[in-house]
């Protein structure tokens, strides 16, 4: 079963357009979407919870076609956005004790473990709280209620390196169950190459690419290349290329080149937005 | 919604000197006003205070984005808003029964009662639907200020003109009628809200 579908989605925002989106998450993995500012990867997350009607075509989210307003389909997802939207007077526990009357499965425990766990003060207001500590509220907000699905967008953003790395082993641990999933949205893509089992590229609002990770790692290289060799591979096989003063920098068919260096998310994605532009 | 609610009576049990100040003009109010209309202008004052200074607080800090990852429909979210009005409307009127005890100026006609809950309704129906579409801050605020000011006058002229509200109040069948209204333009104000609030994106 897929933890989430989407069919042909398009939503226009004055000169803005998501176009003709259809992506698919299996349960049990993590799907890292990857964006510039303005691709649309907050609106593909919108969409999916319901708070943005589409154009056209379909979501599908663990199951239910209809995920807006859907009381029972919310108890099941945990969700981190860039706004948080928690009242900035109530002390980190006060919150805590606003989620236990609204989640029917809520669970103190996980939340002090990802709250006090992570050193994050109860007794102080949230609005006085560091941008990290903040953000650990909000993951133990979207935690707190043992979610199937957790939707993470720019979550990793205001963390510390440790902070980041912690959550991404915290996301980690929570796909162990095959019936949990995990969509995060980010620009600092060395955090979804570490965590995503599947990665799709978001860009101008088309998606130019969705494919599992390691799939991706296997089929491509980098390599460096004289601008007079780069003309002698076919442009079928070249994935992206930057033309420097010192030579060219391809990223192509690992059956194309004899030798090359492994290939990073974010080589893939900056190679393919630079195409896409040119 | 009950978790809607408690989050809403904390935050106000966390502006209580903001809510005492405005407890302060009540008292002021008992002291210098003209009978039980005097207290009412009060009343309504301390309602859209508190009402939209939460719905303003709201609005900084985006709360409706997280409430859309609560399992809470948006016709919840614009429901609590009328259910917390009629706690405050609760609050407001046993503060006037209090300050009207101990100032001796509660009149023995109960038509009164009637008249000012009237009154409450139909000034935090305007208010909430108001502010919840169109929302407080910018433009917006201005439109909340006129409502308030029309409300405030519309009050202010009946107590200063010879206590009529007073007067209406002694005829019998007239302040269950308006109460009625009042009560049915709540429900409207309500329905129209949740309605627009459904369609909204954010």
């Amino acid at each position: 079963m897929n933890a989430l579908e989407y069919r042909h989605i398009t939503k226009h925002y004055g000169s803005f357009c998501l176009e003709d989106l259809s992506l698919q998450l299996p349960q049990g993995m993590i799907l890292g979407i990857v964006g510039e500012n303005g691709a649309g990867k907050t609106t593909a997350l919108k969409i999916l919870l319901g708070r943005v009607l589409p154009d056209e075509g379909e979501v599908s989210l663990l199951g239910e076609s209809n995920p807006r307003d859907n009381k029972l389909l919310r108890e099941r997802i945990g969700t981190v956005m860039e706004e948080a939207g928690l009242p900035p007077i109530l002390k980190v526990k006060e919150i805590g004790n606003v989620l236990k009357r609204m989640y029917q499965t809520y669970d103190e425990e996980v939340f002090r473990r990802f709250t006090e766990g992570k050193h994050v003060d109860m007794d102080r207001p949230y609005g006085e709280l560091s941008k990290g500590n903040k953000m650990k509220v909000s993951i133990a907000c979207a935690m707190s209620h043992h979610p199937d699905l957790l939707i993470f967008d720019e979550a990793t953003s205001g963390l510390d390196p440790l902070a980041r790395d912690e959550l991404l082993d915290d996301l980690l641990d929570f796909t162990r169950d095959e019936t949990h999933s995990v969509v995060l949205s980010s620009h600092i893509v060395s955090d979804l190459e570490k965590a995503c089992d599947y990665i799709a590229f978001l860009h101008e609002g088309k998606l130019l690419l969705a494919e599992e990770k390691d799939v991706l790692k296997e089929q491509y290289v980098r390599i460096h290349v004289s601008n007079e060799a780069a003309e002698s591979y076919k442009s079928d096989s070249i994935f992206g290329k930057r033309i420097t003063p010192y030579g060219t920098d391809l990223i192509v068919r690992r059956e194309a080149a004899d030798e090359g260096e492994p290939v990073s998310i974010e080589d893939l994605f900056i190679f393919m937005a630079r195409k896409e532009n040119a | 919604m009950k978790g809607l609610l408690y989050k809403d009576l904390l935050l106000i049990c966390k502006q209580h000197l903001y809510i005492l100040l405005i407890s302060f003009l009540f008292v002021g109010a008992g002291a210098v006003g003209k009978g039980n209309a005097g207290l009412s202008i009060y009343g309504i004052y301390f309602i859209s205070t508190v009402v939209l200074n939460l719905h303003s607080l709201e609005e900084n800090y985006h709360w409706r984005t997280f409430v859309d990852s609560l399992p809470v429909s948006r016709e919840d979210y614009v429901n609590e808003k009328y259910v917390l009005s009629i706690i405050l409307m609760g609050v407001a009127m046993a503060l006037f029964l209090l300050l009207s005890a101990v100032f001796g100026t509660f009149s023995s006609s109960w038509g009164i009662l009637f008249l000012m809950v009237m009154v409450y309704l139909i000034s935090v129906s305007l208010i909430l639907s108001t502010e919840m579409i169109f929302g407080i801050q910018g433009r917006s605020y201005l439109r909340i200020v006129l409502i308030m000011a029309v409300v405030l006058l519309g009050v202010g002229a009946l107590n200063y003109s010879g206590l009529v509200l007073e007067q209406i109040a002694r005829i019998r069948i007239l302040p269950a009628v308006l109460l009625c209204a009042g009560v049915g333009l709540f429900i409207l104000s309500n329905r129209i809200t949740v309605a627009i609030i459904k369609k909204r994106e954010w």
